[in-house]
C-alpha cells in the first residue's frame, strides 16, 4: 500500500513553507503533511533581495501572521534592519519593511517547520501527478527521494545563537529510496517558484536552473501541459553580490533602520526565542549610484544583454523592478540611478546591490560595478543573472488557489504569475488551508477584497490577465483604508481561529489585545477634552499619540491607542466604503456553477461569452471584474443562474 | 427580467383613439400569434416569403397561417385576428430577431383603438399561450427597453434616453432626451472619468512608489489645479442643466368651462394644430388633454402646458366621474385657469373667480366686434383675440415658464445625482488639499485618493459601467409599459 498524506506540498520556498504550516494547523495532531523539495537545506531561502515587507507587502506579512503564518515570526527573529516606510503619510499606506540575515532566516523557517510534527520533509523531485477520475490522487517521486529529519543539535545551537546561519535540514536523505514510488493524496500544493524549465542567463551564457547552483524542474511543465494547463513564460532577474571587505564605505551615505524597530508579528517578542526583539544585531546600509560612464558602458553592450539580444524569449519582465539595462534604455535622460548596498547576513561578507539587477555578461558587470563610487575595487562574489521560467496562467485557478480544471491541485506562489516572497507566502497560506479543508471534506475559503490584501491579490489573479509578474501595491486595494497593517488581527484572526489556523497562545494574545482595545475605545467614547468628546478631538491630524496617552491615562499600549486613533481618523471614509461593500456583497456570494455553458446563454454577447468561458469565474463578483463583461451581461447571467437554466436543462418549450 | 416568456403590452397612448397598438416580444412571439392570425394581404416585396406564388416554403402561409413557420417575414401585413370570439381587422408588423427593438422576435398589432378591446386581446393571447404551454405575460414597466438593453441593442444611457423620451411632454425635454439617447452624457462622463483617473494615478504613484527614484509625486498645487479644471467642467454641466422633474413642473394653463363652451376649439387654435377632437356635440372631449404651448416672453421663447378639460357637466357614469376627478386635479395644480364662457351665454351666476383665473369669452365671432362684454373675447374661428390671449398668458406666467435654452442639458434624477456626487467629491478632495497647499507633498494623500475614487465611481456609474443591479432596477422602474 502506498503511503497516504492529507496534503502534499511541492516546493519549500515561501509559499511552500506557509502552505505546509497552514495545512498542518488545520489538520491538527492527526494530520499528515509532506513537504517535497529538491533540497531541504534551502527551505525558506531568499533567492533575491534578503528583505521582507514594504508598502502593501508589509501589510501582507502582517496578514499572514494574523492567520498564524510563519513569515512574521521568521523576520522578527532574523531581521537586521527594520524600517517603517511612508511614515510621512497616513497609517493606511505605511508599510513595515525589514532586511533579513538570509541564512538565519532560512534556518528559522526550517525550525518553525520542524516544530510541526505532522510535516514530513521529503528530499526529492516529483516525476508525475497521479490523477484519478479527474481529481488529484497522488504523485510519483523520482528515485532517491526520502524523508529528511531536522538536526536537533543544530536547532539548539541555532536558538542559543552559537550557530545561527546553518540550515537545520540536510540536503539529502540519509537512506534514500531507490525505486520511484507513489504517495497518495487528494490535495497537492504546487509551489514550483522559478524552477519550472528555469533557464538562467548571464550575457551569452545560459544554464538550466531555478536559482544559482540549483537544477531546474524540467518535468513538471510537461506534466501540467499534459493535464491541460496553459503555461506562460516569465522573466526576472537578480543583481551581482559583492564582497563587503572590498568596498570602501567611507564616502557613502549611510542608511540606518528605525531607532525603535516595529515587529511584524503580534507574537513577538513573546514567542521569539530569547523573548527579545530585535534579536539580531542591527546593521546599516549604504547608498551608492551608477554613473554616466556606466550607462555608456551598458549602452555599448546592450546587444550582449539577453533581453535585448532576443536570447530571452519571455515577453515581459516586471515594470516596477527593471534591470539596470532597462532603466538605462527607458530613462535615457538620467545620468545616475541609486544603488543600495545591503548586507545579506551578519555571518558572511555578501553585499546585495539593490538597483542593478542585470543579465549582462560578467565582464560588463564587473566594469559596471567598478564605476560605482566606493566599489572601484569591489570583488564580485556572484554574478547577476536573469532567469526565465514557466508559469501557469492564473485564470486557471480560483481565488481559493485550487485549479479549476483539476480538483485537488493548488498552485501557489510565483508559479501563478506573482513576484515577491510576501505574495508567494500569502498564497501559500490560502493554498495550504484549502488543501487541508479539501482533505477534510470542507468547503474552500476565499478572502474578500475588503478583508485582506491577500484577498485582493487572489481576486486580481483570477480576474485579470497579467502582463507581468504580479506585485502588490496599496493602490490595488480599493478598500486600503480598512486594510491596514495595524488592524490585521481584527480583520483575520477570528476567522483564522474558526478555520483552525490559530493556536492557543496566539488566541490569548488576540483576546488580550481586543480587551485592551475595547477599554481604549470606551474611554475615547466617554472622555471629554475642553468640553468636546475625545473621539472628535482625536480626529484632528495635529493631535499626537503622546497627547492622547496623557488624556487617556492608564497603562494602555501606545500602538493600540494609535490604532484606535487611526480608526477614528478614517471612520468617515470607511463608513462610505462599507456602503459600496454591502452593495457588492450579494454578487460576491452568488456562485456561478461550473456547468454553465456561456456560449449558449441566450442574448449574451460573444465577447462576454468568450471572456467568461476563459476565466470561468466562481462568483458573480469575480465575473463583474472581468474586462469585457458589462453590466448587461451580468444581469443576463444573474437571471440565467436564478432560473437554473443551462444548455442541458433548457426546457424545450422555449 | 430576461426570462423567455413572450411579453405583451398596449403600446399606444392611454385612452380612446382611432388605432391602438399591442406589442409583443419574445422568442415564441410568432408561435403564440400563429393560430390566431389570418393574413389577408401580405406585405409586398421583401416579405414575399408568405406569398404562395413566390415561396415554396410557405405552405402554412398558403392557408394564411404562419404559426409553424420558422421564418417569419418582416414587414406589415393586413390580417384578421381570430381570438376569443373576436374577429378583428388588424395590421400586423413583424420584426425578426435580432433586427427588432428588443433584439428578439417581436410584433405589433394595430387594432381598433378601444382600450378595453386592447386589454381583452392581451388577456386572450396570454390565456391562449398558457393553454399551449407558451409562457406569455404582461410586460413589466420598461421591460421592452430592458430587453433591448440586455440583448445589447442599446446602452444604459440610451435606454434611459428612451425612458425620458416616452415621458417627455415638451420640446425641451424631448431635445434633452435625444441628447441622452445619443450618448452625449455618457461620452462626457467617460471623458471626465479619464481625466480624473489620470490625476488619481499621479497621486497613487506618490503613495506606492515613494522610494522609487524615478517617481516625482504630484504636488498639492498641481493636483488642486487639475481638480479645479474638472470641478469647473462638472460645475458648468450642472449649471446649464435642468432636472427632468423640474421640467415636469412646467406651469399649467387650464381651459375650463361648460361642455361645448369652445374649449377644445380654442385649445387647437392656440396650439396652431389639431390635437383635440372637436365636434359641435356637447361633451365630445372626454379626457384631459395636455399639450405644450410655446409662448414668447421678454427673455425669449418659453413653454407652458396647455390643458383641455372635459366639460364640467356631470353625467352619472363611472367613467365620467373619473374624468371629472382628473379635471379637478388639473384645476388645482393650474397656474392659470382660462374660464371659457361663450360670449352669447351668461357667465355662471354666483361664480367667485380665483386670482389665477381669467374669464375668456369664446365665439366672439358670433357678436359684432363693437359689442361690449366682460372678459377677454376670442374667436378660434377668425383668430380674433388670440394674440391678446397669448400675451396675457405670457404676462401672467413669464417667470414660471421654462425657458428653452438651446444647449440646456436635461438630466434624469440618477444622472444629476451622479454628477453632483462626482462634483461634490472633487470639492471634498480640493478641501483636503487646502492644508498642504504650497508644500512639496500632498498631505493625507490616502484620504484625497479615497475621495477621488468616490468621484470616479460616480462618473463611471454615469457612463454605465458599474453597479448593474441597483442602477438597472431604478432605471427600468421609471419606464411606462410598452417601451
Amino acid at each position: 500500500m502506498h503511503p497516504y498524506y492529507h496534503v502534499i506540498v511541492i516546493g519549500g520556498g515561501h509559499a511552500g513553507a506557509e502552505a505546509s504550516a497552514a495545512a498542518a494547523s488545520v489538520l491538527g495532531e492527526e494530520g499528515r503533511v509532506a513537504l517535497v523539495t529538491m533540497d531541504p537545506a534551502r527551505i525558506g531561502q531568499m533567492s533575491c533581495n534578503p528583505a521582507i515587507g514594504g508598502l502593501a507587502k508589509g501589510q501582507m506579512v502582517r496578514e499572514i501572521d494574523a492567520l498564524g503564518g510563519l513569515m512574521g515570526l521568521a523576520i522578527d527573529f532574523t531581521g537586521i534592519m527594520f524600517r517603517m516606510l511612508n511614515t510621512s503619510k497616513g497609517a493606511a499606506v505605511r508599510g513595515p519593511r525589514a532586511q533579513a540575515d538570509k541564512y538565519a532566516y532560512a534556518a528559522e523557517v526550517q525550525r518553525l517547520i520542524s516544530t510541526r510534527c505532522q510535516i514530513d520533509v521529503i528530499a526529492g523531485t516529483v516525476d508525475d501527478i497521479v490523477v484519478h477520475d479527474g481529481s488529484v490522487a497522488g504523485l510519483r517521486l523520482s528515485s532517491g527521494a526520502g524523508v529528511v529529519v531536522a538536526d536537533a543539535g543544530l536547532i539548539d545551537r541555532n536558538l542559543a545563537g552559537t550557530d545561527i546561519a546553518r540550515p537545520i535540514y540536510a540536503s539529502c536523505p540519509e537512506r534514500p529510496g531507490t525505486e520511484p514510488r507513489v504517495i497518495r493524496t487528494n490535495a497537492i500544493v504546487l509551489t514550483a517558484g522559478t524552477f519550472m524549465r528555469g533557464l538562467m542567463h548571464t550575457g551569452e551564457e545560459q544554464s538550466p536552473g531555478g536559482r544559482i547552483g540549483e537544477a531546474s524542474a524540467e518535468g513538471m511543465s510537461a506534466v501540467l501541459r499534459r493535464l491541460g494547463f496553459s503555461l506562460g513564460r516569465l522573466k526576472t532577474g537578480t543583481p551581482p553580490r559583492l564582497a563587503a571587505e572590498s568596498i570602501d564605505f567611507a564616502g557613502l551615505d549611510r542608511q540606518e533602520g528605525d531607532p525603535e524597530p516595529t515587529p511584524f508579528s503580534d507574537m513577538s517578542p513573546v514567542q521569539l526565542p530569547g523573548q527579545r526583539f530585535p534579536r539580531m544585531a542591527q546593521i546599516a546600509c549604504h547608498l551608492t549610484a551608477t554613473t554616466s560612464q556606466a550607462h555608456d558602458l551598458i549602452r555599448a553592450n546592450l546587444h550582449r544583454a539577453p533581453m535585448y539580444s532576443g536570447q530571452i524569449k519571455a515577453s515581459s519582465g516586471p515594470r516596477y523592478c527593471p534591470s539596470i539595462e532597462d532603466k538605462v534604455v527607458r530613462f535615457g535622460e538620467r545620468e545616475s540611478h541609486h544603488v543600495f548596498l545591503e548586507p545579506e547576513s551578519g555571518y558572511t561578507n555578501e553585499i546585495y546591490c539593490n538597483g542593478i539587477s542585470t543579465s549582462l555578461p560578467t565582464d560588463v558587470q564587473e566594469r559596471l560595478v567598478h564605476l560605482m563610487p566606493g566599489c572601484e575595487r569591489a570583488r564580485v562574489l556572484r554574478w547577476g543573472y536573469a532567469v526565465e521560467y514557466d508559469m501557469i496562467w492564473p485564470h486557471q485557478i480560483d481565488s481559493t488557489c485550487m485549479a479549476k480544471r483539476l480538483p485537488g491541485l493548488f498552485p501557489a506562489g510565483q508559479i501563478n504569475c506573482t513576484t515577491g516572497y510576501e505574495e508567494a507566502a500569502g498564497q501559500g497560506v490560502i493554498a495550504g488551508l484549502n488543501a487541508a479543508r479539501l482533505a477534510l471534506g470542507r468547503d474552500p475559503v476565499r478572502l474578500r477584497r475588503d478583508q485582506a490584501y491577500i484577498g485582493v491579490m487572489l481576486d486580481d489573479l483570477v480576474t485579470k490577465t497579467p502582463r507581468e509578474p504580479y506585485r502588490m501595491f496599496t493602490s490595488r486595494a480599493e478598500h486600503r483604508l480598512m486594510l491596514r497593517a495595524d488592524n490585521v488581527d481584527e480583520r483575520l484572526t477570528p476567522l483564522g481561529r474558526n478555520l483552525g489556523l490559530i493556536d492557543e497562545p496566539r488566541w490569548k494574545v488576540f483576546q488580550k489585545n481586543s480587551q485592551e482595545l475595547a477599554a481604549i475605545r470606551d474611554r475615547f467614547d466617554r472622555l471629554l477634552v475642553e468640553g468636546r468628546p475625545l473621539r472628535e478631538v482625536a480626529r484632528r491630524p495635529e493631535v499626537t499619540i503622546a497627547e492622547l496617552m496623557g488624556v487617556l491615562g492608564g497603562t494602555f499600549r501606545p500602538r493600540l491607542v494609535e490604532r484606535v486613533m487611526n480608526d477614528l481618523r478614517y471612520e468617515g471614509y470607511i463608513t462610505r466604503q462599507r456602503v459600496q461593500i454591502k452593495r457588492q456583497a450579494k454578487a460576491e456570494r452568488m456562485a456561478l456553477p461550473a456547468w454553465l455553458d456561456y456560449a449558449s446563454v441566450a442574448g449574451l454577447r460573444a465577447e462576454a461569452a468568450d471572456v467568461l468561458d476563459r476565466f470561468r469565474p466562481a462568483t458573480m463578483g469575480q465575473a463583474s471584474r472581468l474586462a469585457g463583461v458589462n453590466p448587461a451581461d451580468l444581469t443576463l447571467l444573474a437571471v440565467t443562474i436564478r432560473r437554473g437554466w443551462s444548455a442541458k436543462a433548457q426546457p424545450t418549450a422555449g | 427580467m430576461n426570462d423567455r416568456a413572450v411579453i405583451l403590452a398596449v403600446a399606444s397612448p392611454p385612452g380612446h383613439s382611432l388605432r391602438g397598438i399591442v406589442r409583443l416580444s419574445g422568442a415564441a412571439t410568432f408561435d403564440l400569434l400563429g393560430p390566431h392570425v389570418r393574413i389577408t394581404q401580405f406585405a409586398s416585396k421583401r416579405s414575399g416569403l408568405f406569398d404562395r406564388s413566390r415561396s415554396p416554403r410557405s405552405e402554412c402561409a398558403a392557408e394564411g397561417r404562419y404559426g409553424a413557420q420558422k421564418r417569419v417575414a418582416r414587414g406589415v401585413h393586413r390580417a384578421r385576428i381570430d381570438l376569443d370570439g373576436l374577429d378583428l381587422p388588424a395590421l400586423l408588423m413583424c420584426f425578426r430577431c435580432p433586427r427588432s427593438y428588443t433584439g428578439e422576435d417581436a410584433a405589433e398589432l394595430q387594432l381598433p383603438g378601444n382600450p378595453l378591446l386592447l386589454q381583452r386581446v392581451i388577456d386572450a393571447l396570454i390565456a391562449a399561450g398558457t393553454a399551449r404551454r407558451i409562457p406569455a405575460r404582461r410586460a413589466e414597466a420598461g421591460e421592452f427597453t430592458a430587453r433591448a438593453y440586455l440583448s445589447g441593442r442599446m446602452s444604459l444611457t440610451e435606454a434611459e434616453g428612451v425612458a425620458a423620451t416616452i415621458a417627455a411632454a415638451s420640446d425641451s425635454e424631448l431635445r434633452a432626451a435625444r441628447m441622452l439617447r445619443r450618448g452625449g452624457l455618457g461620452i462626457l462622463a467617460r471623458e471626465l472619468a479619464d481625466e480624473l483617473a489620470d490625476a488619481l494615478a499621479l497621486l497613487e504613484a506618490g503613495i506606492d512608489f515613494t522610494d522609487a527614484e524615478g517617481v516625482v509625486a504630484v504636488g498639492p498645487d498641481e493636483l488642486a489645479g487639475r481638480l479645479g479644471l474638472l470641478s469647473d467642467r462638472l460645475g458648468a454641466v450642472l449649471a446649464r442643466s435642468t432636472g427632468m422633474e423640474k421640467l415636469g413642473a412646467i406651469p399649467w394653463v387650464v381651459l375650463a368651462g361648460e361642455p361645448n363652451a369652445g374649449k377644445s376649439t380654442l385649445f387647437n387654435a392656440l396650439l396652431g394644430h389639431k390635437r383635440a377632437v372637436v365636434s359641435s356635440f356637447a361633451g365630445t372631449t372626454r379626457d384631459v388633454l395636455t399639450e405644450p404651448l410655446v409662448i414668447r416672453t421678454a427673455h425669449g421663447n418659453a413653454e407652458v402646458m396647455l390643458v383641455d378639460l372635459a366639460g364640467d357637466t356631470v353625467s352619472g357614469s363611472p367613467l365620467v366621474s373619473s374624468i371629472k376627478a382628473a379635471a379637478s386635479v388639473a384645476i388645482q395644480r393650474a397656474e392659470l385657469v382660462l374660464r371659457c364662457v361663450p360670449v352669447d351665454e351668461p357667465d355662471a351666476a354666483g361664480h367667485v373667480p380665483n386670482t389665477n383665473e381669467v374669464l375668456v369669452r369664446t365665439k366672439v365671432d358670433r357678436v359684432p366686434e363693437a359689442e361690449a362684454h366682460e372678459g377677454l373675447g376670442v374667436s378660434a374661428r377668425n383668430g380674433r383675440g388670440l394674440d391678446r390671449l397669448r400675451t396675457l398668458i405670457a404676462q401672467r406666467l413669464a417667470g414660471r415658464a421654462v425657458s428653452l435654452a438651446a444647449d440646456a442639458l436635461v438630466l434624469g434624477a440618477r444622472h444629476e445625482a451622479c454628477l453632483r456626487s462626482a462634483h461634490g467629491h472633487i470639492s471634498e478632495a480640493t478641501d483636503l488639499l487646502a492644508s498642504s497647499r504650497g508644500d512639496r507633498m500632498v498631505g493625507q494623500p490616502e484620504l484625497v485618493a479615497a475621495v477621488m475614487r468616490l468621484s470616479l465611481d460616480s462618473l463611471r456609474e454615469l457612463a454605465g459601467e458599474i453597479s448593474p443591479d441597483d442602477v438597472l432596477g431604478r432605471i427600468f422602474a421609471t419606464f411606462c409599459i410598452g417601451k
